[in-house]
């Protein structure tokens, strides 16, 4: 099959990895505190580049974003549209495409465990530093299985992902 | 593999034990014993505000609200962060477009109904409010 030119290899790519993204997290909706968006955020940022990274990361919030027509919109779209662009800043600064599952695990681990922080400031925000503060302690189990289990998926899948990406790149994407 | 086991096993028990602490100190605590409590209903669009007054032993809201399912039609649907109210005397919320908002004493409820402890005196009012 004939590649397209790079910029709409590009922009398939990443909505595809966008949608495929959002596919595993409905998938997982269901299981508290498990995800796999930041793990397949950070891999694709780690082999694709920054550049396309965030640019998956905001196609990917846009589409959850569109679920607010069905849960109701929040400022957990906010939440979003500064957690998953920030993610892959973090991954490029931290991550490298040769980087080891137990930096990838402690990378996204902490990410997962501080993930509502900026959701904190949200509300400090809105309605003030006692409901910030109640609203970031009662989330404390939520944000202690989010932390844990990015650290398991990632430590287990971060070099296999990585990998095989990297594979595929090299071999059909032609990136 | 084993390695990856053994560090997987450490970072659950170190969350397990700050679980623990969370439990311990921070999380809201049920009280035992009969509590006298009122439930406040207010569903503006439908020109409805009820209150209800109540002596029970249970020890969370949402146990009071099953208990009282007769008088309060309280429908409530699961999700990750817990139960959530999507309805009150018989009145359903369109999730795309307004919710049941929970206040105790007149001040946000920041946990849900599965953990929001009762307590005797208080008053929790259900608002459907849009969003």
């Amino acid at each position: 099959m004939k590649q397209g030119t790079p910029a709409i290899r590009d922009i398939a790519l990443i909505g595809v990895w966008a949608a495929l993204t959002f596919g595993v997290k409905l998938v997982l909706a269901p299981v508290i505190g498990v995800e796999l968006v930041s793990l397949l955020l950070a891999v694709f940022t780690v082999v694709a580049g920054f550049g396309r990274g965030i640019a998956a990361a905001l196609v990917f919030t846009s589409i959850t974003v569109l679920e607010s027509a069905y849960y109701g919109a929040g400022d957990w779209i906010v939440l979003y549209y500064i957690n998953w662009p920030l993610l892959t800043v973090l991954t490029r600064v931290f991550l490298k495409k040769g980087s080891g599952e137990l930096r990838a695990a402690v990378l996204l681990g902490l990410f997962g465990l501080l993930f509502d922080l900026p959701s904190g400031g949200i509300k400090l925000v809105l309605f003030g530093p006692v409901y910030a503060l109640t609203y970031l302690i009662s989330g404390i189990p939520f944000d202690l299985a989010h932390g844990a289990s990015n650290f398991i998926t990632a430590l287990f899948l971060f070099r296999p992902l990585a990998d095989r990406l990297d594979r595929l790149k090299s071999g059909i994407w032609k990136i | 593999m084993k390695k990856k086991i053994g560090i997987s096993a450490a970072v659950l028990a170190v969350c397990a034990l700050i679980f623990v602490g969370y439990l311990t100190f921070l999380a809201p605590k049920a009280q035992g014993g009969q509590k006298s409590v009122k439930i406040e209903v207010v569903i503006p669009s439908k020109n409805i505000d009820r209150t209800f007054q109540y002596k029970t032993d249970r020890s969370y809201v949402s146990e009071l609200l099953d208990d009282k399912k007769s008088d309060l039609q309280a429908e409530m649907e699961d999700s990750q962060y817990g139960k959530f109210i999507s309805g009150m005397l018989g009145v359903k919320a369109d999730p795309a477009k307004e919710y049941f908002h929970l206040k105790v004493d007149g001040t946000d409820a920041t946990v849900g109904v599965s953990q929001l402890p009762l307590e005797n005196g208080k008053i929790y009012t259900f608002t459907l409010t849009s969003l």
